[in-house]
């Protein structure tokens, strides 16, 4: 007697997975990483900065090069299993595509993310945030990360039959991603000058939501249509 | 009706009416287009508040019209493409992009070139419509990219409209953000409820102008949705004919 | 109940290159269809197009008289593929691979032990996959027929890397398969091979 198809198994299979796959290779987690902290810490050195020029170019370069290296790691997202043929079992699993798809966004934001997020303080000392500052701006990661892994698996997705497609990824994610930094760099920006951070984090979060309704789905349909 | 759209999705009778159509298009649109510069430009009054400054109206507001106008048509060509599988609503996507790209780039420039006198500023970076604007003209040429990176013509097609339609989004931001945020640029003046706010001897040659430079881009359109129709179909029999016949 | 799948005028295009126009077949329980041609000749393209992965020019596939594309899921609970590439990621063990796939594919993951114990692949089940040889992980890869007991099976040259022995055991469970009223479409170089198959498509 076939037992019925649970959703969750699935879910739950395909994040386990892909979290062991990111844990297995670490230089593939660590380099993005090493990569966010070196340039944001060489940052100052290069402007030759005051300390008080500081405080108000932080929250941008860090937003800046948070996105920069996050994409780094997007690359890897649906390439691997393309390499290896697991690609065609992930698509041929009587499990719905979009939620396979939403459990790698997730595993790899937990992978990728969740290490930027922590990290995160150590730069905003270097940049003179005060400790208040330093928790808005993991607030602003933490969504900002997040929709990040949304929409980077669109182009990830839609770029898959490309060869050397790191740069496209990029090219095609940054418009979309564009009122993220805005909204994330200048939610810090306002909380260091007084305003609340509230509506900032708020409009993170909805574009999350408004991102998580349609991205498993856009993805799912570009890598149908890649895969040929 | 329902019989002519059916009519246009099949690329023999699309090339054959975008042959008759171009000549209009293009005529009236120029002669719209020349009243409405000319007016415009000549003897239309100045501005209380901006003198002869403002006359750049005439290009950037059709210019920026049509950036928009150019997408949201890629958009709805895009969501006729991939769910109802027409084929030439991506050959018309293909042929729009360079030409919406161009007009986005238009408005930025003669917007800049506006700002200046205005505002003291060639750009404002905090500005919610001129940063939008400049985030669709980096939707188009992330559209070409997208399209030049993949060499099968069908997958690229279905690929570079799901891009399409994910980037509409920036439509009604664009349109929405003198209202939603603070911004340099000035609200709405003429989609606003309550009529047109701006004076009748300015606002006829800005509408000719729209409508004039709308014409044109449109016959433009065609005009390259004919070549791109050739290059899809260049193994069909209609081309052949076509072909031949003329050289007999 | 008895299992069917129908393709009807199925065009597929390579770029310009047509590989096959207007093909039409049917495959009921205990039917054994092999593929042949040359390399390039569009084998792995048929197959990947009757799984559903490549959308052809023209043509209908139905399971059971229903279409595989408006009720995506049925289908994919009825077929097992195996392919040119294992689906298997290197770092990861044999046995948790396969219970990876076990959630993906919903099949029960019990007799796991007996299943590598017959393909001769016990003593390697916990070693990550990359460390084994070719012809083991091609073994390793026909553990999902076995486990998955799913009614169509298309498989894209399942014996490549496989010695004597190896082969016969693949072709002994394949009998198995077509007995106990299973389907199966077979894409080979060696047609000659399998001498109960029901008909031959050759590609040129």
């Amino acid at each position: 007697m076939p037992k019925k198809l649970s959703l969750i198994a699935g879910f739950m299979a395909m994040f386990r997975r892909d979290l062991l796959q990111s844990i297995k290779s670490p230089s593939q987690l660590l380099n993005p990483l090493i990569f966010f902290i070196m340039i944001t810490a060489t940052f100052p050195f290069a402007v030759n900065a005051e300390k008080a020029q500081l405080v108000q170019i932080g929250p941008g370069i860090i937003w800046i090069m948070a996105i920069l290296s996050y994409l780094l790691t997007l690359h890897h997202l649906y390439l691997d299993d393309a390499e290896d043929g697991c690609l065609d079992y992930i698509m041929l699993s009587p499990q719905p595509l979009p939620l396979l798809v939403l459990a790698k966004i997730c595993a790899h934001w937990i992978s990728s993310g969740l290490p930027l997020i922590i990290i995160s303080p150590i730069i905003g000392i270097i940049y003179q945030m005060q400790v208040d500052t330093i928790l808005v701006m993991i607030g602003t990661l933490f969504f900002g990360t997040f929709a990040l892994s949304l929409v980077g698996s669109i182009g990830a997705s839609l770029t898959i039959s490309i060869n050397n497609s790191n740069i496209l990824v990029s090219l095609l994610v940054l418009p979309i991603m564009m009122p993220v930094l805005i909204f994330g760099a200048r939610t810090i920006e306002l909380y260091q000058s007084g305003a609340t951070t509230m509506p900032g984090l708020y409009f993170l979060g909805a574009y999350c939501m408004f991102a998580l309704s349609f991205s498993p789905f856009a993805s799912a349909a570009a890598l149908r249509i890649g895969t040929d | 009706m329902w019989i002519f759209l059916h009519k246009m999705a099949s690329p023999k009778y699309f090339y054959r009416l975008a042959s008759s159509m171009i000549p209009w298009l293009f005529i009236s649109g120029l002669l719209l287009m020349v009243y409405g510069i000319i007016n415009g430009l000549f003897y239309a009054p100045s501005d209380y508040q901006q003198g002869d400054a403002f006359r750049i109206i005439y290009v950037h507001v059709p210019a920026a019209y049509i950036s928009m106008m150019a997408y949201s048509l890629m958009a709805f060509a895009a969501f006729i493409g991939l769910i109802w599988r027409i084929k030439i609503a991506h050959a018309v996507i293909v042929s729009a992009a360079p030409l919406g790209a161009w007009f986005t780039f238009l408005a930025l420039l003669t917007g800049s070139l506006w700002g200046r006198p205005m505002w003291g500023t060639w750009w404002e970076w905090g500005d919610p419509r001129l940063t939008s604007e400049l985030l669709m003209l980096f939707l188009y040429l992330g559209y070409m990219a997208l399209r030049a990176s993949i060499p099968s013509i069908t997958k690229a097609d279905k690929l570079s409209a799901i891009l399409i339609l994910i980037g509409a989004i920036n439509i009604p931001i664009i349109h929405y953000s003198v209202e939603w945020w603070t911004s340099l640029h000035q609200g709405s003046t003429l989609l606003k409820s309550g009529g047109p706010s701006i004076a009748a001897p300015m606002l006829y040659p800005l509408l000719a102008s729209i409508i004039g430079l709308s014409l044109f881009f449109g016959s433009l359109l065609l005009v390259r949705t004919k070549a791109e129709v050739l290059k899809r179909e260049k193994h069909s029999r209609w081309i052949k004919d076509m072909i031949l016949g003329d050289e007999v | 109940m008895s299992s069917q799948l129908t393709i009807e005028n199925l065009t597929l295009f390579r770029g310009d290159k047509c590989l096959f126009k207007n093909t039409s077949f049917r495959i009921t329980q205990g039917d054994l269809i092999l593929i042949t041609g040359p390399n390039g000749s569009g084998k792995t393209t048929m197959l990947r197009s009757i799984a559903g992965l490549v959308e052809p020019e023209t043509g209908n596939i139905s399971w059971n008289h229903k279409s595989i594309s408006v009720d995506r899921q049925t289908y994919h609970e009825n077929i097992s593929w195996i392919s040119h590439k294992h689906g298997f990621k290197g770092g990861l063990s044999i046995i948790d691979n396969l219970e990876f796939e076990a959630h993906l594919y919903n099949f029960s993951f019990n007799k796991i032990d007996d299943v590598l114990e017959r393909l001769s692949l016990s003593l390697y089940k916990n070693i990550p996959f990359k460390f084994l040889s070719a012809g083991q992980k091609r073994r390793a890869s026909l553990a999902r027929l076995i486990l998955n007991k799913n009614a169509l099976w298309l498989l894209d040259e399942p014996t490549s890397n496989l010695d004597a022995q190896a082969q016969d055991i693949f072709k002994e469970i394949l009998n198995e398969h077509i007995i106990n009223k299973g389907l199966c479409v077979l894409a080979t170089h060696h047609p000659e091979a399998f001498e109960n198959s029901t008909s031959i498509i050759e590609l040129t």
